[in-house]
């Protein structure tokens, strides 16, 4: 398991050189002055045109695109991301205020559409074809029109922001504003998840074991979650696995919609205002995020599936 | 079937589209802004004046030409590269292995909006865009089904004969792969369909005057416009979430079709 976890570790760096050097070649392409993403712009605005063309030529941005690469590289060891050209901010600081509401938002999301998903699924397995089967798969698309009427309609749940402005910081406050937000994203990850948890959990169901188990004369509740469940889990963690970059996706337009400050904006601050440095920050953070989540998938295997955690390959 | 219907209607609307309206999407009446429905205007007018119904109906061809469109560039280069990879395996494999990881270890809306930002938002900007982000989903699945066939025994046969590898790989294989790879098309239209409309619901992908379903609900991102006018955002919505489980619905259909497996448990 250790060097399975270590080899999946060194199979995503390369990944993440590969996506930053895209992003990166595609970004340097476009049209606009890298120099505005390098220095403060505040400072660039009173530089003489010598002064500027010594800093061009000391930045290396005279340097052809792959050189200019490796000194971004070079700058990130240091922390530097470089500076966003509409807010005069430093990227680096950007990403920092923008990274916990989205992994707040993410991590609860999670929890809700995956405790959702596998829930809903398990019951329309067992109620298989029953009206119950089917209502559940009308009900995540109804479900979206009550929240918009609980929240938007009957202003009962805030839609905007993550605090209210202007009032003291509570619990509850942030909880608030977290419902509608979460339970839409959840909502995006729960609908496919009960779709597979249904069929893998009906595959398990006629598994000659459960039948055993059902003839020991088991309670049917233990013979479920025990013995078809933990069977049925291996492919789930898989489509959980899968729908985690749907998830940012997801994170992306919700935190639009409802205005969480969060790297969804952030992401879409940036690509409106092609802020070059503003971007190739957003798109290290969120793949770093994907790969390292994939990692935790892949290590999920083994804990959900003796047999990856023994088998040792 | 409920699919079908669904997906001819649409189709049917963006052919007649100049022959249901009786305004153009394109042109604005500033007489008649925030107009709710009415006989004039069925679906009402948005806060420029354009009749929401005639954008719908014309956000239809939108929404058609990105998700064919896109789907049909990405199935030339997914199947093009799937194909190299598997039949020839070995470098030409790592290589393309290498790649479909980095495109799909990354959400594609992202990597979409930094794209289109990059050549300036338009229709073709976003069809090309699309397409060259999400051919990695077809170019691993028609590797995975060459892998396994290409050890087949006609395949043998075929060479034995003397039949070019060009040949086989596409006269004698690819037919074979026709039924996964036109469920896993159908799939990819529905997501290109999506993409577009996220995209333009965000502000970077089609933009107004061209009408598209996602721009258009762009417009209930104003709180006042979300509450109070409802007729702006609603049938665009709508029809996005109609379209989408429309092809959905045909690709599950599909799929059991050519399942040999699905024995239609009840």
């Amino acid at each position: 398991m250790g060097t399975y976890i270590v080899r999946r570790i060194l199979i995503s760096i390369p990944v993440l050189f590969g996506i930053t050097l895209l992003a990166f070649v595609a970004l340097s392409l476009a049209p606009g002055d890298p120099l505005t993403s390098r220095i403060d712009p505040d400072i660039l605005a009173r530089m003489s045109p010598a002064a500027i063309a010594a800093v061009r030529h000391s930045l290396g941005l005279d340097q052809p695109v792959p050189i200019r690469y490796l000194i971004w590289l070079g700058g990130l060891l240091h922390g530097d991301f470089g500076y966003a050209v509409v807010s005069h901010q430093r990227v680096a600081d950007a990403l920092a205020m923008s990274l916990p509401p989205t992994l707040l938002l993410m991590t609860a999301a999670l929890i809700v559409g995956v405790t959702m998903g596998v829930t809903f699924g398990i019951i329309a397995a067992v109620r298989r074809s029953g009206p119950i089967d089917y209502a559940l798969t009308a009900f995540s698309t109804s479900f979206l029109v009550l929240i918009y009427l609980f929240g938007a309609a009957l202003k009962i749940l805030p839609t905007t922001g993550m605090l209210t402005l202007g009032a003291p910081f509570s619990l509850t406050d942030l909880a608030g504003h977290l419902i509608m937000p979460v339970t839409l994203l959840a909502l995006g990850l729960a609908a496919p998840l009960t779709r597979y948890t249904r069929a893998s959990m009906l595959d398990v169901l006629e598994a000659e074991y459960v039948t055993t188990a059902r003839s020991k004369g088991l309670r049917p509740r233990l013979v479920l979650l025990r013995h078809a469940l933990r069977n049925a889990l291996i492919p789930i963690v898989t489509i959980v696995g899968l729908g985690l970059p749907d998830l940012v996706a997801g994170a992306v337009i919700t935190e639009t919609l409802f205005g969480w400050p969060g790297m969804g904006q952030l992401a879409v601050y940036a690509a409106s205002g092609r802020d070059p440095a503003l971007m190739m920050g957003v798109i290290l953070v969120v793949a770093t995020g994907v790969l390292v989540s994939n990692l935790v998938v892949d290590i999920l295997y083994g804990v959900v599936d003796p047999r990856v955690r023994l088998g040792g390959r | 079937m409920i699919g079908l219907a669904i997906i001819a209607v649409v189709v049917a609307m963006a052919i007649l589209a100049p022959f249901i309206t009786s305004y153009s999407p394109e042109i604005l009446d500033l007489h008649a802004i925030r107009q709710p429905p009415s006989l004039a205007h069925p679906f009402g007018t948005d806060t420029l004046g354009f009749d929401v119904w005639s954008r719908v109906v014309y956000g239809t061809r939108t929404s058609l030409v990105v998700g064919f469109g896109a789907v049909a560039i990405s199935l030339i280069i997914g199947t093009g590269l799937g194909v190299a990879a598997g039949f020839y395996g070995g470098w030409i494999d790592q290589i393309v292995g290498r790649l479909t990881d980095t495109i799909m270890s990354m959400p594609a809306l992202l990597l979409v909006a930094v794209f289109v930002s990059v050549i300036g938002p338009s229709l073709e900007s976003v069809v090309i865009v699309i397409a060259l982000l999400t051919w990695p989903g077809i170019t691993r699945l028609v590797r995975g089904q060459y892998l396994t066939l290409r050890e087949a025994e006609f395949v043998t046969a075929a060479r034995v004969v003397g039949v070019s590898d060009r040949l086989i790989m596409f006269r004698h294989l690819l037919p074979n792969i026709l039924g996964p790879l036109s469920v896993a098309a159908t799939f990819y239209v529905a997501q290109a369909i999506l993409l577009e409309a996220a995209l333009s619901f965000l502000g970077l992908g089609v933009k107004p005057p061209t009408p598209s379903w996602g721009n258009m609900v762009n417009q209930a991102q104003n709180a006042y416009i979300l509450q109070y006018l409802p007729w702006i955002w609603v049938p665009p919505a709508v029809a996005i979430a109609l379209i989408v489980l429309g092809i959905n619905f045909v690709g599950d259909g599909l799929r059991d079709a050519l399942d040999p497996r699905n024995t239609r448990r009840g």
